[in-house]
């Protein structure tokens, strides 16, 4: 079977970014809509099982849970939630301005929003340094200290950490990487004002790396 | 009757589509402005001698947070009923998860006393 190019018709010439099993914008955006919101329900199963996990073991030692969510670094933690709250505004606001067919804007926008990201991810980083020169890191062969904790919880609590927030920044790390392509299609002007959908795309999942940190951020730094 | 099924009908068809229906910029910073509020507040509430009720207590805040997320950035509001479905459907497995689960441990050390 060969595959046959054809011209653009003159449906695909009036409606860039239509795909062609659509009948309208409007179809093709309640059905990425749709399709998205599917996808970030799969995303909320699985984050939604390290959280049960994490609930599990705090109801059997909720005071060494407490004493190790006292040690977390507070202030690093706030400040990593203020600036995905201020990412989330920001790619809301280049949402609205993609939908708008402002899509210089949008573009303008979008960049600040990878910064935020970006910015996370540092402090995320320079956050995880810290705990591993205070002896958190439960890894095996590893020096573990938990200075007065019950070792046994203190590992559970901190493997928990580790492992949601590891799977959190390696989702943030793929919006980071989705926002620059974004970024770079905009200012190729590849996106048809037309059919914004994608940069509306994104934006859920952004929002839902945002939400995932919005609980994450309590049940760490402040269950004590 | 049929006017009024029509009017629902043809309503239906252009719900949650129109951009200009969205929430606008000012929309968007006001929420920017709730979501750094309720930060303040469960920082705040961190502070404050609250016992065994701090973490239910932040989760709630949390939970207002996310409210917000859901119903102006992720456009929810905005949106006709059966996006709602999609996004309440994880939540409902959700609850069943955590539900039958924590059923199981927070019952672990109850004691059965025979009548």
């Amino acid at each position: 079977m060969t595959d046959t190019q054809s011209a653009p018709s003159e449906i695909e010439l009036k409606n860039p970014g239509l795909a062609s099993h659509f009948e309208s914008y409007r179809q093709q955006h309640r059905a990425a809509t749709l399709g998205m919101w599917l996808f970030l329900g799969s995303e909320l199963m699985l984050f939604g099982g390290m959280f049960l996990g994490y609930t599990v073991y705090r109801v059997a030692y909720p005071n060494a849970f407490a004493q190790m969510s006292a040690r977390m670094h507070l202030w690093l933690g706030t400040i990593n939630t203020a600036i995905l709250l201020s990412s989330s505004a920001t790619m809301a606001l280049a949402v609205h301005f993609a939908r708008a067919r402002d899509m210089k804007r949008a573009r303008n926008l979008l960049i600040p929003t990878a910064l935020f990201g970006a910015a996370f991810l540092c402090v995320k980083l320079y956050e995880w340094s810290l705990e591993y020169q205070e002896k958190l890191v439960p890894i095996i062969g590893w020096d573990f200290d938990p200075a007065g904790v019950e070792a046994g919880p203190a590992k559970l609590f901190m493997s928990f950490y580790f492992a949601m927030t590891g799977l959190h920044t390696v989702h943030l790390t793929i919006g980071v990487g989705l926002l620059i392509t974004l970024i770079i299609l905009l200012t190729r002007r590849k996106i048809p004002p037309e059919n914004p959908d994608k940069v509306e795309i994104i934006g859920l999942y952004w929002h839902l790396v945002d939400l995932i940190w919005i609980f994450a951020y309590p049940i760490y730094y402040l269950a004590s | 009757m049929t006017e009024k099924i029509k009017d629902l009908v043809d309503h239906a068809k252009t719900a949650g589509e129109d951009p200009a229906e969205e929430g606008g910029v000012t929309e968007i910073l006001l929420v920017w402005a709730g979501l750094m509020g309720l930060l303040i507040l469960t920082l705040a509430l961190h502070f404050l001698p609250l016992g065994p009720a701090s973490l239910p207590i932040a989760l709630a805040v949390a939970a207002a947070k996310m409210g917000l997320v859901l119903a102006f950035y992720m456009h929810l509001k905005y949106r006709p009923p059966l996006v709602w479905l999609f996004a309440a459907a994880a939540f409902v497995w959700l609850s069943i998860l955590f539900g039958i689960s924590l059923s199981d441990y927070l019952t672990r050390h109850w004691i059965l006393i025979s009548p």
